[in-house]
């Protein structure tokens, strides 16, 4: 039976990870903190494999633990200051270059909006599905995604005029 | 542009703007991490059960009203009740109060130590309004069967 069960679970996890892995990032920025976070996020999903097999979307299950626990963590660690010149976790490979302007204005959306924007983009996951996930009223789902999206193309907008006006 | 086209216009950038990455944690990585938490969970359980039996044995032993004493046990347990109440050897009820709680369980405990009596709370406010005067009461009923000459005196006097 609990063989049976991890089986299950590494099966989800081969699956679905990497779709986590870019949802949490293009919420939190930085790759290393992204995969610590999807990390936990599995690990908890793995304790209590039992209540997320039986979840709508486990993966989403996953991403929003991950994202609260990003705000447990820097609630801890608030008052840690980084030592400059230290070493670095070094990462296997070259890492693609983010479209940093954008992810960065996705970064500044309010958490809910950032949550509609990872479920929906990341793990292509309905209006219901999203909304029976985060617990809130399908039309709450959208009118989050539309907020999100007029900033997000607020930014789009001044980001081609300014290069309009750079290449004339 | 449609608002439906908009929205799918800036999700797509959205997706698009994060690179082709992958997790690089293996599974057996979560797994283990799992496992060595529920452990620790597991130990953290057991650790708060057993501080939970000891408070609750504590708390037992000097819960108000718990000191009802029984022949040959050990005085100690007693001296954290509310109240005691001994049988002497020649047949002395005596009942000491250090708490004014619980009168139910003590009306119950003279019953069993052969002190038929009512036991009940009165409080009273004296002239000092941070002075609260609380008084046990206890009266002993009137027993048919013991004509009041006989009655032991400090048996059948009210005890404040």
């Amino acid at each position: 039976m609990e063989a049976d069960s991890a089986a299950e679970f590494a099966v989800f996890y081969q699956a679905s990870m990497d779709r986590c892995l870019r949802a949490v990032l293009a919420s939190v920025g930085d790759r290393q903190l992204a995969e610590d976070l999807v990390s936990e996020g599995f690990v908890r999903a793995l304790m209590a494999w039992r209540k997320v097999r039986q979840h709508p979307a486990p993966g989403a299950w996953v991403v929003r633990t991950a994202l609260n626990t990003r705000i447990s963590w820097s609630r801890r660690h608030r008052r840690e200051v980084p030592l400059t010149g230290g070493d670095a976790p070094a990462l296997p490979g070259p890492e693609p270059v983010m479209d940093a302007a954008l992810l960065a204005e996705v970064r500044q959306l309010p958490l809910r909006q950032r949550e509609v924007i990872a479920l929906r983009v990341f793990l292509d996951l309905d209006t219901q599905t999203t909304a029976a996930v985060l617990g809130i009223a399908p039309g709450t789902v959208g009118a989050h995604l539309s907020r999100a999206v007029a900033t997000l193309r607020g930014h789009m907008s001044s980001h081609i005029s300014d290069n309009e006006e750079a290449t004339t | 542009m449609s608002g439906d086209e908009a929205t799918r216009e800036v999700l797509g950038a959205v997706k698009a703007a994060v690179p082709d990455i992958h997790m690089h944690t293996p599974v057996q990585h979560i797994v283990s991490a799992a496992r060595s938490r529920r452990r620790r969970r597991g130990l953290t359980r057991l650790a708060v059960f057993a501080v939970a039996v000891a408070a609750g044995l504590a708390l037992g032993l000097s819960a108000p009203g718990s000191g009802r004493s029984i022949p040959g046990a050990q005085p100690y347990g007693a001296k954290l009740a509310a109240w005691t109440v001994r049988t002497g050897a020649g047949g002395a009820v005596t009942v000491t109060l250090r708490q004014l709680a619980n009168a139910a369980a003590l009306q119950h405990a003279l019953a069993e130590h052969g002190v038929p009596a009512i036991v009940s709370r009165i409080t009273r406010r004296s002239t000092n309004p941070c002075d609260h005067l609380a008084a046990v009461v206890v009266r002993q009923q009137i027993r048919d069967t013991c004509p009041p000459a006989e009655c032991d005196r400090s048996r059948g006097l009210p005890i404040t």
